[in-house]
């Protein structure tokens, strides 16, 4: 592309960070940025718990965790004090697919935490010399992802639930989505997040700019379709009526329940977060790739059809859903999802920073559909 | 095309020489000998397969031509040699890394023509993006065919049958 980074939109700052550090990595992975055994993640969060809690404090039980995309998850428990805890810890490992702050996460989590369910983070560290990485420690919430026995895509993508189930979760699911959207992020301690303004397209703007510059860095090599949603996007951007946090990956497979109960025990994966208009959230919610058909009728994640699901959350947020704004950030999704599965996947396994370098670059395939129903949502381009 | 075969190769390569292959237990004896070979093989498919097509059409003109000299020297048998398809003595001598590469350097001369027309409005902006539009269609229709296998796309048409000439 040709615009230099930032004339279209500006970059918030922990981002340009955050990207800096990545091209330090690039230049120069450590020679363990693909692996690290589970010896190393022992000893890792053994030594960073010792530096925290004093030399009596123990790890144990340390266990890998699934479903954690592209991040590593671990599950521990903690002894100190002569009490125990089950805890999660979460590594951003370097050559993840896709570009989040660790401290984004932490603060949207911390904020949130009471008015919606979340696992509550306990400590996080950007020292890279603990775990090769940064990494946050939090509860370990008490759940399952999808319905047992249901073999689901990676990060429980397209999970089902059979009734009752799903007329138990799906209230819950819309209304922590409108409860977060209305939640008054104002006063909250948001301070990696630049504040952007309502009645204008600063968000959306500098979230634009960020996914540019991620696409002009990592990308392999131009596509036509990407072009043609860039431009699309910058040429349509909406003026943002009331800025939500967002939590920018809600869907099914991103939340815990209790299976017995029906009940929405955590809302988990907050590394997308950031702070703009709501229609992304909803849009991103919305996509139908997330949930099936039954019946004829396409259900959002998998719960509930999409009117009921406006109508509920109208009801609950006091925040009305715009048609033509949620278009846009239909093809706003699309362009920045593909930018990690076209462009960040694939760079960061030519530069042989991550084991998961096969399943990105077969994952491509579902850039390329992307890419085709961006055509099609652009100029009716051929299916 | 990414990623490029050769990406392909080399990551699975390194999947099976790092992550699974040292979980074979030590007294598969049998399975680990044949890992090593599954692994020289893989080195050989990546060091070869982008001269493969050059491979074959150097066969080609090579063969013709001596079997050429043999009937001058009055050689005579019962069967025809194969006379289709003719390759042109030149065709694919470009190293397929160096083709690659000159294609990802026009792609990006595309896009940066496509932005400066696009900022300067006007009809220009509106031909440069029908242009975008006819090269995303048939780009895409290639991708979708390209990973068909894996089962994240649907292709009508075969990679073979759409990359093939146009008709004359």
């Amino acid at each position: 592309m040709t615009d230099p980074v930032g004339s279209r939109g500006r970059v918030e700052g922990v981002l340009l960070e955050l990207l800096a550090r990545r091209r330090r990595l690039r230049a120069a992975p450590p020679p363990d940025a693909r692996f690290r055994g589970p010896e190393v993640i022992r000893a890792g969060i053994q030594r960073w718990m010792s530096d925290v809690h004093g030399p009596h404090a123990e790890v144990s039980d340390l266990r890998r965790l699934s479903g954690a995309g592209t991040n590593e998850l671990y599950a521990f428990t903690l002894h100190r004090d002569g009490a125990r805890e089950s805890l999660v810890l979460r590594i951003k490992v370097p050559g993840a697919g896709v570009v989040t702050h660790l401290g984004r996460e932490v603060q949207a989590m911390r904020a949130v935490d009471g008015v919606i369910p979340v696992p509550r983070p306990r400590w996080s560290t950007h020292d890279a010399r603990y775990l090769g990485a940064p990494a946050v420690v939090t509860d370990f919430s008490h759940g399952v992802q999808a319905p047992r026995g249901q073999m689901t895509r990676a990060s429980g993508m397209g999970t089902r639930y059979p009734e009752p189930l799903r007329s138990k979760l799906a209230p819950q699911f819309v209304a922590y989505e409108a409860l977060l959207h209305a939640f008054d992020w104002s006063r909250a301690d948001l301070d990696t997040f630049e504040p952007p303004r309502a009645g204008t397209t600063d968000a959306v703007d500098w979230r634009l700019a960020f996914w540019d510059r991620v696409w002009d860095e990592d990308r392999i090599e131009e596509h036509p379709s990407m072009s043609l949603a860039r431009d699309w996007l910058w040429q349509h951007r909406p003026v943002v009526d009331v800025v939500s946090l967002l939590h920018g990956d809600y869907r099914n497979g991103n939340f815990l329940f209790d299976e017995e109960r029906g009940v929405v025990t955590a809302v988990i994966d907050w590394e997308m977060t950031w702070i703009g208009d709501r229609h992304a959230d909803l849009a991103y919610t919305m996509f139908k790739s997330f949930g099936h058909v039954e019946d004829g009728v396409t259900l959002v994640a998998g719960l509930v059809d999409a009117d009921r699901f406006v109508a509920a959350y109208e009801e609950v947020s006091g925040l009305p859903v715009d048609p033509e704004r949620l278009h846009y950030y239909f093809v706003f999704n699309m362009y920045w999802s593909n930018i990690s599965l076209l462009a960040t996947g694939l760079r960061n396994a030519a530069a042989r920073m991550t084991q998961l370098d096969v399943m990105y670059q077969a994952m491509a395939g579902k850039g390329v559909m992307s890419c085709a129903a961006l055509n099609r949502v652009l100029f009716g381009g051929a299916r | 095309m990414i990623p490029s075969v050769d990406r392909h190769l080399e990551a699975i390569r390194e999947r099976l020489a790092e992550t699974i292959f040292p979980m074979l237990p030590a007294e598969a004896e049998f399975a680990r000998e044949q890992a090593a070979f599954v692994l020289m093989a893989l080195d050989l498919v990546r060091a070869v397969h982008a001269h493969a097509y050059r491979y074959e059409v150097v066969e080609r003109h090579e063969y013709a031509a001596a079997v050429g000299d043999l009937l001058e020297l009055g050689g005579s048998i019962d069967a025809a040699a194969p006379a289709e398809p003719q390759p042109r003595a030149d065709e694919a001598s470009i190293p397929l890394a160096a083709l690659a590469e000159g294609n990802r350097a026009l792609k990006t001369v595309l896009t940066r023509l496509f932005d400066a027309l696009c900022a300067e409005g006007g009809e220009a902006a509106d031909r440069a993006r029908e242009v975008m539009r006819g090269l995303a269609v048939r780009q895409v229709a290639r991708e979708r065919a390209l990973f068909a296998s894996t089962g994240y796309t649907q292709s009508g048409a075969s990679l073979g049958d759409l990359l093939a000439p146009p008709a004359a």
